[in-house]
């Protein structure tokens, strides 16, 4: 490499970190759901139906409570709980498209929007906040879609319940995952694979960018398209001594952006809108890590011929034996 | 005048072919068209298969069983109870006829059945020592499905837990979960699974499983339905079936035809002459028996009392114009 291409290369990074905005360096703190209670608090919650999650009974035979907690970090592992939270409003709505009664629970530990679930299916939860400040009416959206099953309750709703809702009328702008082909109530994000999101917007941005963080801080952005595909990755090794086919792992994909849109909030007027929305998951190892279908073939044809030949011996010689020859 | 049809004179062998396809249709990729059909099926529609409708009871059953007794006890108990009560109205329905004209597992064993006969490779017929010993292991698979999953939340008698990898331990090593999925191109079931020990030994278990079933289904006829412990389940509830399945003792003259052609190889039909039940553990309800009895009445197939299919001697002899059931596959068996 010339001295000459090295330099134009040094500029382009340093142009590249100065210009971008700060989402595509994967810096800004982003508010988002999680499924995981602070370590203090694990003894009050315990993981409800297929997809564990967060939350408890109460009294015996009683409706269910979900708790999902508030995290706000550039990463899942860099995050922290937040205590306190103020100027948000927290909408849950259920898998039949009504709206349950929500409250934010403040927490020395971490806060939480709690809801309850008596449907089975998705669960939308919307963490809004709205703010003007200069210009530009800052919108912060935390979204996270829950889905609470259990195999007890019966599977006749899956087909109806499985696809994606919006409420524009609720959010203007969410990120929705795109279910795929061979999804069920029994489906877990795994890694490997690829998920489909795409921004809901009543108004078309006129900048964006979509990003997937994984635990550890490994981040993809994609600018400009308002449907993108991930892979999910999975950012963490450990020796198969140790191996957790369970083990769940946070991700966020959070979009960043301007709507040029005039407006009126709170008698302030606004020119633009400067949006961040995320929208979080768990992802669980891929199957392919802990599973081998060519040693199960070769176990399979192995059987098959061991017993074939077993059974091929018991009648040559098992009907001789008893015929007395 | 052309001769007036009689339903008893019918061929209901060729009438229950045409039921099995269109169920193993309906079964293996009926989700596919939207249908949903619940959890409490009787029946082998395996959910590990995309293309299943719905889903069979005993994975439903090994689900609600893996829970805390004190959630047994409470409105989770519920669900268990309706499981129970909506599969056994399915029962009453149509009782064993479940296994004989809707599992598709049963339809795919009488297919390799097809499939032997014509390679012209004989089939085994079991003496009644080795007929008694393998029907004993539906039984022991029953109470190994059911015992389990209330060992894996439940300490008895102060005895250590199962380990919660044992969760719906008969569908790990069902051969259906392995089989049925093929049929819409998925075969991941046939895979090790290295997790955990236990993991390990009951997928190495499973896919042994469906070895043995294939091997065991082309030498000998519905080789599964024998160890099969949906069937013996069915078996509790099938005297309060609305389908029935009885046997007239004095006008039967012994002559073997009905265990001859049964598929299962049971001698009681043609041996036992007191009970007016002829339905037993291993019966799929075929009907087979009837068709092939020569003697009127001696045997009946009723619903709700009413008789809709009974043995007499005009349909016998249009069945079988020789007079005789030998079969191909006896006379392969003769000459070998």
């Amino acid at each position: 490499m010339t001295m000459q291409k090295f330099q134009i290369s040094i500029v382009i990074v340093i142009a590249f970190f100065l210009l971008a905005p700060d989402c595509v360096r994967g810096q800004e703190d982003y508010y988002w759901l999680s499924n995981t209670p602070p370590p203090q608090m694990k003894g009050k919650f315990r993981p409800i139906g297929m997809h564990k999650l967060s939350g408890g009974t109460i009294g015996r035979g009683g409706k269910i409570k979900i708790a999902q907690w508030i995290m706000k970090g550039s990463t899942p592992e860099s995050s922290q709980y937040v205590r306190q939270i103020d100027g948000f409003d927290a909408i849950v709505i259920n898998p039949v498209g009504e709206k349950v009664s929500a409250e934010i629970v403040e927490d020395t530990f971490g806060s939480y929007i709690k809801f309850g679930v008596d449907e089975e299916g998705f669960y939308n939860l919307y963490l809004i906040k709205k703010e003007v400040t200069g210009e530009q009416l800052v919108l912060t959206v935390a979204k996270a879609e829950k889905l609470h099953h259990m195999c007890r309750n019966g599977h006749g709703y899956v087909k109806k319940r499985l696809p994606p809702q919006t409420f524009p009328e609720v959010v203007p702008l969410e990120l929705v995952r795109k279910r795929t082909k061979r999804e069920d109530f029994h489906y877990f994000v795994r890694s490997g694979e690829d998920i489909e999101i795409v921004l809901h917007s009543n108004e078309a941005p006129a900048e964006l960018a979509i990003g997937f963080i994984t635990s550890n801080g490994w981040s993809k952005y994609i600018s400009g398209e308002n449907a993108v595909t991930f892979k999910v990755v999975q950012d963490y090794f450990e020796p198969i001594e140790n191996f957790d086919t369970d083990k769940r792992l946070p991700f966020i994909v959070a979009s960043t952006g301007v709507i040029v849109q005039s407006g009126v909030f709170n008698e302030q007027q606004y020119g633009k809108i400067q949006f961040t929305t995320t929208w979080t998951d768990e992802y669980r190892p891929s199957v392919r890590l802990y599973t081998s279908k060519s040693y199960g073939w070769i176990f399979f044809a192995a059987s098959f011929l061991v017993l074939s030949i077993i059974i091929m011996f018991y009648r040559r010689f098992g009907a001789r034996k008893r015929r007395g020859l | 005048m052309g001769k007036r049809f009689n339903i008893h004179n019918a061929n209901i062998s060729r009438f229950r072919t045409i039921i099995q396809l269109f169920s193993f249709i309906f079964l293996v990729w009926g989700s596919y068209s939207l249908i949903y059909i619940g959890s409490r099926i009787p029946v082998f529609a395996c959910p590990y298969n995309d293309g299943s409708p719905g889903s069979c009871f005993l994975i439903s059953l090994q689900h609600l069983l893996h829970a805390e007794w004190k959630e047994l006890l409470s409105w989770s108990g519920i669900a268990l109870l309706t499981t129970f009560l909506t599969f056994i109205f399915l029962l009453i329905i149509l009782n064993k006829a479940w296994c004989g004209f809707i599992c598709p597992f049963g339809t795919l064993q009488d297919w390799l059945t097809k499939l032997r006969s014509y390679l012209g490779i004989r089939f085994t017929r079991l003496n009644q020592r080795e007929f008694k010993r393998l029907s004993i292991i539906k039984y022991l698979f029953l109470a190994f499905l059911i015992v389990t999953p209330l060992l894996i939340d439940n300490s008895f008698f102060g005895a250590p837990k199962v380990n919660k990898d044992m969760g719906a331990p008969f569908c790990q090593i069902c051969p259906a979960r392995c089989v049925m999925p093929t049929f819409t191109g998925d075969t991941s079931q046939f895979a090790f699974d290295y997790t955990s020990k236990t993991k390990m030994v009951m997928s190495s278990i499973g896919i042994f499983f469906t070895a043995l079933f294939l091997v065991g289904s082309f030498i000998k006829k519905r080789f599964f339905c024998l160890i099969c412990p949906l069937s013996s389940l069915q078996y509790f509830f099938s005297r309060i079936g609305l389908l029935t399945l009885r046997k007239d003792g004095t006008k039967c003259t012994k002559c073997g035809n009905c265990s001859r052609v049964c598929d299962i190889g049971i001698k009681a039909i043609e041996e036992d002459i007191i009970h007016k039940n002829a339905i037993t553990s291993n019966c799929m309800m075929c009907f087979k028996c009837v068709e092939a009895c020569p003697e009127n009445n001696a045997l009946k197939v009723s619903f709700i009392r009413i008789p809709i299919f009974r043995s007499t001697p005009e349909g016998f002899f249009k069945r079988y114009p020789a007079g005789t059931i030998c079969k191909k596959s006896d006379e392969n068996e003769k000459k070998s």
